[in-house]
């Protein structure tokens, strides 16, 4: 059980190394901004996987009310909390390219505001899971609240969109040509992949240990 | 445009220290879940005095 | 009983026994009143600045007064030891949900209106020039909220901290319903047509589905002991 688990931590360390040096070693200066860019193959696969975390709490939040299976609810519980983890990696890194290239640590731009909102939402369902003793409501309530945190994004995203914009848009989702060149997206996918894997290696402990847990205190 | 390497040695040292932090946290609850685990098997062998002492408190963050 | 029975009847009962005790409403008329004076002191006596932040000040207003009657919205049947009535009712449980939703957003609307009164009176706005329109952005925005909100206090009842989670719950998850309200509230208030913000008002009105759509789903969930 733990053997999976250890091979999953090489292969996300590994993948890890692999973007380190990908971001560094292969994908060239880009040309507007210098080298601060690299910051880019860090905070885009972050915000991706923080997504893809968040996503996963709204099924597993779903199947806990549907079936009651304590597993979905421990799921749930670890994506939520890695994918936390993933959101301020994302904000703090975003940060730190923001003061060099906009010239401030922090403006109210649409994205910047509507990841920050996402982020304290999920703060918010992590405070109300350590607030409840009761193992069995603090599933439950919380299943409540993914799901309803996850139909927020969309609302929060469109809304604060239109409240005021200044980012550049995202450029790897978009639609058709991308302007980056393959050096580029290949460097950002090689740490998306191993932020991915990263990810995975996270959650698969992190459920365990819940799963340790319950039994030791039941 | 300067090349800013600072900034970029503050973002990939920051993410290192969450990552490496969030790493080292789970670590630490599973090797205190091994010993609370040893110590439940032991005290299952003997008989348990009436007031047990509690464990230590977990530390939590 | 139909199930539009049942929600009238959870309906009826908490108007009834707020006419009877007015604890929450006397409260919160007396909270809308010395939010004035709080919003005063913030940004001082000009004028200009005070119409500039009316929408965002209005629909603060809302918001701090909603907060303090829907953390009370299932007061009474905990503390009475009525869950259980609750719990007993016969048939599908959202009937409740839908109930205490449509109680708390009347005891909202009117806590709103006085507000709006009070704002006219005291900080000189005109807001009896497009009536109709104020009425459907506000109501658009305080459904969600209601909507939204009576889940969480449901969920928060029976926690201990329960007065700071239910805010901490609460507020980041409307923050697209408020922007949306003051948006659209601000247009309205220079007297543009409901059509120069009707993204803002399918917005709303998306938020509206979506969060009574899920409490009708989950609050069954919520509701077990």
């Amino acid at each position: 059980m733990t053997s999976r688990e250890r091979v999953l931590g090489w292969v996300a360390g590994l993948g890890l190394t692999a973007g380190f040096v990908m971001a560094f070693g292969v994908a060239p200066r880009e040309a507007t901004q210098g080298n601060v860019q690299r910051i880019m193959y860090l905070h885009v696969p972050a915000i991706l996987v923080a997504y893809l975390a968040f996503g996963v709490v709204l099924v597993a939040s779903v199947i806990y009310l549907w079936g009651r299976a304590a597993g979905a609810d421990r799921l749930a519980h670890a994506s939520a909390e890695v994918g936390v983890v993933f959101t301020s990696i994302n904000i703090a890194t975003g940060a730190i390219w923001g003061k060099p290239t906009w010239g401030t640590w922090w403006t109210w731009d649409a994205r910047l505001t509507s990841v920050s909102i996402m982020f304290v939402i999920y703060l918010a369902y992590l405070l109300l899971r350590a607030m409840i003793e009761d193992r069995e409501r603090a599933a439950r309530f919380a299943a409540v609240l993914g799901i309803v945190a996850a139909l927020d994004i969309p609302l929060v995203h469109f809304s604060v969109y239109w409240w005021r914009t200044l980012h550049q848009p995202a450029t790897l989702l978009r639609p058709g040509s991308t302007p980056m060149d393959p050096p580029f997206v290949l460097a950002l996918i090689v740490n998306l992949v191993a932020f991915v894997l990263l990810y995975g290696y996270f959650v698969a402990k992190r459920v365990r240990l819940l799963r340790q847990e319950q039994e030791v205190l039941a | 445009m300067p090349d800013n390497w600072s900034f970029v040695l503050a973002a990939y040292g920051l993410a290192a220290l969450v990552l490496g932090g969030y790493w080292r946290r789970l670590l630490r609850r599973e090797r205190e879940l091994a010993a609370r685990e040893r110590r439940r098997g032991a005290a299952r062998d003997e008989p348990r005095p009436a007031h047990a002492p509690p464990g230590p408190p977990i530390p939590r963050r | 009983m139909t199930y539009a029975r049942r929600s009238w009847i959870v309906l009826w009962k908490d108007l009834l026994s707020e006419r009877r005790s007015k604890e929450t409403l006397n409260a919160l008329f007396f909270f809308a009143l010395l939010l004035l004076f709080l919003f005063q002191f913030a940004l001082g006596a000009d004028r200009e600045r005070l119409t500039a932040a009316m929408p965002g000040l209005l629909w603060l207003g809302f918001i701090l007064s909603g907060l303090v009657g829907l953390g009370r919205a299932f007061l009474a049947e905990r503390e009475n030891d009525c869950w259980e009535g609750l719990l007993l009712a016969p048939g599908d449980k959202s009937a409740i949900y839908l109930g205490k939703v449509a109680g708390n957003l009347v005891l909202m609307l009117f806590v709103e209106a006085v507000l709006l009164v009070l704002f006219a009176v005291f900080f000189d706005v005109d807001l009896g020039a497009h009536p109709l329109r104020l009425t459907v952005v506000i109501g658009l925005g305080t459904l969600g909220f209601a909507a939204v909100g009576t889940l969480f206090a449901a969920m928060t009842a029976h926690v201990r901290a329960r007065e700071v989670l239910f805010p901490v719950l609460l507020l980041p998850v409307q923050v697209p319903l408020l922007l949306g309200a003051v948006e659209a509230t601000e247009a309205v208030l220079l007297g543009e047509p409901l059509g120069a913000v009707g993204h803002w008002l399918g917005l709303l009105a998306a938020a509206d589905a979506i969060y009574l759509t899920v409490g009708i789903l989950t609050f069954d969930a919520i509701l077990e002991a």
